[in-house]
């Protein structure tokens, strides 16, 4: 048999049988086909390897873990971007906001927690766990509680399809981490685990997470914000704000820099809105907003 | 032909009635209510649990009338629920959204012990050896601690006339 006729066979069987087997055992099942029926250091072993690390890194961190990387990772956010703005009104409003928003999620069993930090870059972002982090430069330059709204439950998407923690799987640097521990933090695995927390920080304050994520968090954002009573026109308009003030815009850090063409996302998002024929009928403006608005320095 | 077109429309509503009965809908969001009327200031029939089947009876604008497994009927907001089961990945170890946190005095008391407990000895190990400001941490510690209720969340929605409470 040629090699290719081995791969393909042996990749025939093990997608049978992986067909049938929990997720949880089917890296163990690539990397134990791939001992049986390869030779050590052949491509097929190689490939069979591969696989087996693809499917552990679609694995689920526990919630303890993906909650302990959302926090370094926040503190991190606090280092680049501000402290929160401390104002207790402004503070209970986001809460409020996302929590009506969260209820109605597609993650609603976690609890979330919603920060305005005082940046004037136009950025927001989610770490993973629940905890998400809004400039007040963004905020404020926003027109209605209802692109607030459509802002925060796009983040809330973030979290609930875990974009963040799967970049970092996809690199696997979470190998070894499915529950991490105070005690494991030492030596390698903390060295792994603050790794881990510097890529997701270069991923969502430099370089950003892939356009197709983006794309998912716009279309259940949107969801999200129709299932609560917002207008998911409103995101629409968000992007707008944003097109129209990008010339001059500082773009290192801030969402002109870590998101897909403004353009792109408003031409995807007209397509989506037809799902909701009703939008005008829903909230956009309730005459909330400005009142905190002036409350953040 | 007049005995034959009553029996045939008779069939015809039979069968309208039960593909209605049989069409069922899930709970898709968490604190979700079944309300005595189509509308949010509604009296509440009994709290429905996330993910729960409901039998469609009827529908009013964006309220389905709805029946539970244990017989229950009601109303019940369309945001709320989902015309497919959510395949969902249950978030292990976490303490729900609102978590125990649905009366003012659990509140007080997780409040308490959160700002006993502090972040996470994960997050608090990798901020000494990364060696970030302690005020990060009180700033993190602080926004962790800060909790709404289920209630104080209806009551924004309420006051906003959002959703079920729009007129």
């Amino acid at each position: 048999m040629t090699m290719q006729k081995t791969v393909l066979a042996v990749l025939a069987a093990v997608l049978m049988l992986s067909m049938s087997a929990p997720a949880k055992a089917q890296s163990g099942l690539f990397d134990a086909i791939g001992k049986e029926h390869t030779k050590e250091g052949s491509p097929e072993r190689k490939l069979l390897q591969g696989l087996g690390t693809i499917m552990r890194s679609t694995q689920g961190l526990d919630y303890k873990s993906e909650l302990a990387l959302g926090e370094s990772l926040a503190l991190k956010g606090f280092e680049r971007y501000g402290m929160p703005v401390e104002d207790k009104h402004v503070r209970r409003f986001v809460n409020l906001m996302g929590n009506a928003l969260a209820m109605n999620s597609n993650r609603p069993d976690i609890p979330y927690h919603f920060v305005v930090v005082k940046s004037p870059l136009k950025n927001a972002f989610s770490c993973p766990g629940g905890i998400i982090i809004l400039s007040s430069g963004l905020v404020k330059s926003l027109m209605t509680e209802g692109q607030l709204a459509n802002v925060l439950a796009h983040e809330i998407a973030h979290v609930a399809q875990k974009h963040a923690v799967k970049t970092i799987q996809q690199g696997q640097l979470l190998q070894g981490l499915s529950q991490m521990t105070a005690a494991g933090m030492q030596g390698e695995e903390g060295r792994k685990f603050q790794k881990a927390v510097s890529n997701m920080a270069t991923t969502l304050f430099d370089t950003g997470l892939s356009h197709s994520m983006e794309f998912e968090a716009d279309r259940l954002g949107m969801q999200t914000a129709y299932r609560t009573g917002y207008s998911p026109h409103a995101m629409i308009e968000v992007l707008r704000i944003l097109e129209e003030r990008q010339k001059g815009s500082t773009v290192k850090g801030s969402w002109y820099g870590t998101h897909p063409p403004l353009d792109q996302r408003i031409a995807k998002l007209n397509g989506e809105l037809k799902a909701y024929p009703d939008w005008k009928e829903l909230r956009n403006s309730t005459g909330r907003l400005n009142w905190y608005k002036e409350r953040i320095p | 032909m007049t005995k034959r077109i009553i029996p045939m429309t008779l069939l015809f509503v039979a069968l309208a009635v039960t593909a209605l009965a049989a069409r069922y809908v899930w709970v898709a969001s968490e604190g979700t209510e079944l309300k005595n009327e189509p509308k949010g200031a509604s009296a509440v029939v009994v709290d429905l649990k996330l993910d729960e089947r409901l039998s469609v009876l009827d529908r009013a604008g964006r309220w389905y009338k709805v029946k539970t497994d244990a017989g229950k009927s009601g109303w019940v907001y369309r945001g709320r629920i989902s015309s497919q089961k959510p395949a969902r990945e249950k978030a292990k170890g976490a303490p729900g959204l609102f978590g125990s946190l649905d009366s003012d005095i659990a509140a007080n008391r997780a409040s308490t012990d959160r700002a006993m407990r502090g972040l996470s000895p994960e997050a608090e190990a990798y901020a000494k050896a990364t060696k970030t400001p302690e005020e990060y941490q009180k700033a993190l510690d602080s926004v962790m601690a800060l909790k709404v209720t289920r209630e104080e969340v209806i009551e924004f929605l309420r006051k906003g006339k959002i959703g079920e409470f729009a007129q």
